[in-house]
């Protein structure tokens, strides 16, 4: 039976959170740069940066199980107390720059699709509240609606998959190399910062229930992702194939546009903008959550809910620093790049030195 | 002392900026039965207690130094050398007067304190009476009837019987009260004292009890009982006459059924409760009943089954009821409001029904019910949204059927909340989903309306529900009827004068069916509020606004708690489903209670329900 204390998340709360922070990068322009770079071997550079954040993930619960606390007072008793502050600033950061960059692009696909006569400003306000009332909410309301949510959703993704059929051209998919093995390897291990949201379990691990939950959460949810990541490239190849796909801005919308069943069922794109607007909703809320919850922990405050508004001002303002939507994709690649040091070097830190931590005290005790 | 100083500095600032929540209690969880793993509260005792500590020595110490005085001057008088101590005791009982008199008002806080400085009966007869005359403010008030007499035991005792007027049945008053005590004739007073002798050998009544403060004869006469003053003895006897004049069992007039029971609960407690014992021959059934209200103090009871229901719950529904500070509660709804998680959010948070017959069901189900005088609907907690999702006669019919049945309600609900606004977002925002013959057909139509679609909605809404609340007023069966004309004279009329589009009312008119196949009325009328906030989010940002607004709903309803139980369980969070959520398995399979509940006895029934399929048929064969 179910314990239901307040922050004690299950299984299906953890795939939700994990999977709405990574996901959302697949209505973006991620995709086609993907495919542009890497062609039609890109599937490869997917399973390589979703295994590498998912080895990192298990690290950071190892090194999590060695002291108790939460992600402050672990690093803390690792790295010190500067080290602590650089660390969880730098996650809170990368964070932070995750929810506001990807709610410039999705207030830009908004007004490119949706709402091109509404005010630029107002739709980044519209998606920062919403966000920030999410984010008040809390991480059980953003975790159970996610998973409410999503199966929906994904049901929507999957009928677009299905009603583009008529336009698969399976030849698209050769040459399968793609622009050359080392290419997608190098592309894979670059990559790791679009998954970066996985270690959201780790941080928020005193939400769930136990380790196995986090664990368990997490190869289901980076999983699932991959799995939909791949179904959606390889749909989004056989359909425009890798010359004109890497040239699209908007792949899922232009993929929901070619959809012609008879003349009741087309043009349905309009449609599914509820579907993505959720999607970038989980990525944004979730990714504010995370960067507000992280600076809570570090300065010990007493509630994440009253910063929760001034989170979203933050990150609205931040999201209308950019002049145009080619540096919000720039400054998102260049997110991704550094994201890395919290895929790799910090981990990498903090379980090095949970190991010697370890050995010292075992070494102790023998003495 | 430099590090120390910049932290004190920290810390103050940081207390002066930072916000500090509210010393609250944590909210209540309904847990998992605590049953294999009580254990003894040994607890210490808290600190502020020693204040009480020391008083209570004080007190045995008194009572000490008391005992020890009067054993000492009893054998002082024994021994005949009382005269020569006189000083010495004068002394001893000065000090004990005065320790006394530290003691008495100890006492007299102490009884404050505890509210047990409530009026005591006196065993004088007239100080009773004109204590009640002064709570009863009589003569001026004319409902409360005293009546002297005398019993003719022996010796022959003064009595006075108070009633409320209308309230005790006369009949019985008459025959099984006054009768059996005024012609009582030279009946020999038994060893037991009179109160019992009345009691046990002369009230055929059906209850009579004994109380010992004028709060609980207050509580006796106001709810129908005679009380029984008797002359020399500091106790009353409440006597069970309750005849007031109330609406017999009828048909469920908002839960009507097709196949299911047709009986509904009326105004009076003890007949709902009887009629859900009725319904349910358990001797587990518990029915605890407590006053509520400070000036009028309407009973409320608690029904659960004690071998299945949460014990936590039960406790947490009690405290929540006892803890309850206001004047009246009249209504079910009232104490609702007063007992509810989160009172301000519209969702109902409890299950409202009519019916004995559904309560039985969550009864059954380790849910917890509650009642209230005077209110002919009862409450059942926790529940979740898809509870609310069900209806009455839903198990009288085969599975496929009510599964079928509640499908459509849920597409009910879900247009009635979103249709306007999809609709409006949809024709004002992206037209392109629209096929293209049905976009001219709209076109055309709303080409000739000079206002914009939400000033459509707005008033077409503004219609419905001036036609939903005035058929509720216009007296008896006019009330529907008119209702039905109404709309359709206005609808077409609306048309003909071009103030809104034939495709409105069809919306508006859909949307109003769509409510009324939500079975709960007050769900009903949430989905109604979420309407026009849904139609004012697609009137700002089109579907954007809509999919925002519904991402934001069902946050609200995933933080939301019904006594503790997530409010969309078992699906957020996921748990095993006893088999009845959004659809329902067919009866014999639903092995297990809802998980969710965390009731002490999980299984429903066993494995194999149907046993008789496994044995062998005693009758011929077909050869």
């Amino acid at each position: 039976m179910k314990s239901y204390h307040v922050g004690k998340l299950g299984v299906a709360e953890g795939i939700a959170l994990v999977f709405g922070m990574i996901v959302s990068r697949l209505f973006l322009s991620g995709m086609s740069d993907g495919i542009r770079n890497n062609g039609q071997l890109y599937w490869l550079a997917m399973i390589l940066f979703t295994l590498i954040p998912l080895v990192v993930l298990f690290m950071m619960v190892y090194v999590n199980n060695s002291v108790s606390g939460d992600i402050v007072v672990v690093c803390k008793h690792l790295v010190g107390k500067a080290g602590a502050w650089l660390i969880v600033i730098a996650y809170s950061g990368m964070f932070f720059a995750n929810s506001v960059l990807v709610l410039r692009q999705y207030a830009e696909y908004t007004l490119s699709t949706a709402l091109p006569r509404a005010d630029f400003q107002l739709v980044i306000v519209w998606y920062a509240v919403t966000a920030g009332v999410i984010c008040y909410l809390g991480i059980e309301a953003l975790c159970r609606a996610s998973c409410i949510l999503l199966p929906f959703m994904l049901v929507g993704l999957f009928l677009i998959f299905a009603m583009v059929s008529p336009f698969y051209i399976v030849y698209n998919l050769t040459p399968w190399q793609g622009n050359g093995i080392m290419t997608v390897v190098e592309s894979g291990v670059h990559g790791v910062g679009y998954n970066m949201g996985v270690l959201s379990l780790v941080f928020l691990s005193s939400a769930f229930q136990n380790t196995k939950t986090i664990k368990s959460a997490a190869i289901y949810a980076i999983s699932g992702s991959l799995v939909l990541r791949i179904v959606d490239m390889l749909v989004y190849t056989m359909v425009f194939g890798v010359a004109v796909g890497g040239e699209k801005t908007m792949p899922f919308y232009e993929l929901a546009r070619l959809v012609y069943v008879n003349q009741y069922i087309q043009r349905i794109e309009a449609l599914f903008i509820v579907v993505w607007v959720m999607f970038g909703l989980m990525a944004i809320a979730g990714s504010m959550y995370m960067g507000l919850y992280l600076i809570v922990v570090l300065l010990k405050l007493p509630g994440l809910r009253p910063i929760a508004p001034l989170g979203a001002i933050i990150v609205a303002n931040l999201a209308m620093l950019p002049p145009d939507i080619g540096t919000t994709i720039r400054l998102d690649q260049l997110l991704v790049q550094v994201s890395q040091v919290g895929i790799y070097l910090f981990p990498g830190i903090l379980f090095v030195m949970a190991l010697v931590k370890k050995r010292r005290k075992k070494s102790c005790a023998d003495i | 002392m430099r590090k120390d100083g910049i932290q004190t500095i920290y810390t103050s600032i940081k207390n002066i900026l930072v916000y500090q929540p509210s010393k609250q209690p944590d909210p209540f969880v309904l847990d998992e039965n605590q049953q294999d793993t009580k254990k003894i509260n040994c607890d210490p005792i808290p600190l502020d207690s020693s204040e009480s500590l020391q008083q209570l020595e004080a007190m045995v110490q008194y009572a000490k130094r008391l005992v020890t005085f009067i054993e000492d001057y009893i054998e002082e008088l024994h021994n005949g050398q009382w005269f020569g101590k006189r000083r010495e005791w004068k002394v001893q009982y000065d000090a004990l007067k005065q320790q006394q008199t530290e003691i008495n008002a100890i006492l007299e806080k102490k009884n404050n304190d505890d509210n047990v400085s409530e009026p005591t009966i006196s065993t004088s007869l007239e100080e009773n009476q004109k204590k009640i005359e002064e709570i009863y403010q009589l003569p001026l008030n004319k409902d409360v009837v005293i009546r002297k007499f005398i019993i003719s035991t022996q010796p022959e005792v003064k009595a006075l019987l108070i009633f409320m007027d209308g309230l005790a049945d006369k009949k019985v008053m008459n025959m099984a009260v006054l009768q059996p005590l005024m012609l009582l004739q030279n009946q020999q007073e038994s060893d037991s004292d009179v109160v019992d002798f009345i009691i046990e050998q002369c009230l055929p009544s059906g209850q009579a009890s004994r109380v010992g403060s004028f709060k609980e004869v207050q509580q006796g006469i106001n709810t129908g009982d005679a009380v029984l003053f008797l002359d020399g003895i500091g106790e009353a006897v409440t006597i069970e006459t309750k005849g007031a004049e109330h609406r017999g069992v009828d048909r469920p007039a908002t839960e009507q059924s097709v196949r299911g029971s047709q009986n509904a609960f009326t105004e009076v407690l003890r007949v709902n409760t009887a009629l859900i014992r009725s319904m349910l021959h358990s001797s587990d059934l518990i029915t605890e009943m407590i006053p509520v209200g400070k000036r009028g103090h309407s009973n409320c009871a608690i029904m659960y089954l004690k071998t299945i229901a949460n014990e936590e719950l039960v406790a947490e529904v009690r405290r929540r009821i006892k803890g309850i500070n206001t004047d009246i509660i009249i209504d079910s709804g009232i104490l609702e409001h007063f007992i509810v998680d989160f009172p301000s959010n519209p969702f109902p948070q409890t299950l409202s029904t009519e019916r004995p017959d559904r309560v039985v069901v969550h009864l059954v189900e380790g849910r917890v019910a509650i009642l209230v005088d005077g209110s002919p609907f009862g409450h059942i907690a926790p529940i979740s949204l898809f509870t609310l999702m069900h209806s009455a006669d839903d198990f009288s019919m085969h599975f496929y059927y009510s599964n079928f049945l509640r499908m459509i309600r849920w597409v009910g609900g879900l247009i009635s909340m979103l249709l306007p606004a999809l609709y409006l977002a949809i024709s004002t925002f992206h037209q392109e989903a629209i096929p293209t013959e049905l976009l001219l057909s709209i076109t055309a139509a709303r080409g000739q309306v000079p206002f914009p679609t939400i000033f459509e909605i707005l008033l077409m809404e503004l219609a419905f529900e001036l036609i939903r609340e005035g058929g509720l007023r216009i007296p008896g069966i006019l009330g529907s009827t008119l209702g039905i004309v109404g709309a359709i004279i206005l609808g077409q009329a609306a048309v003909s004068a071009k103030i809104v589009s034939p495709i409105m009312v069809i919306v508006i008119a859909v949307t109003g069916l769509a409510s009324y196949s939500i079975p709960e009325y007050r769900l009903a009328s949430a989905f109604r509020i979420f309407r026009l906030v849904f139609v004012f989010m697609a009137l700002v940002m089109g579907l954007v606004g809509v999919a925002c607004s519904f991402f934001v709903l069902t946050g609200i309803l995933s933080s939301l708690k019904s006594f503790g139980m997530p409010y969309l369980a078992p699906i957020a969070p996921k748990t095993t489903s006893g088999g009845d959520v959004i659809l329902r398995k067919p009866v014999h399979m639903q092995q297990r209670r809802p998980d969710e509940l965390n009731t002490q006895d999980v299984i429903r029934q066993g494995d194999v329900s149907r046993p008789w399929t496994k044995q062998i048929p005693t009758g011929g064969d077909d050869s």
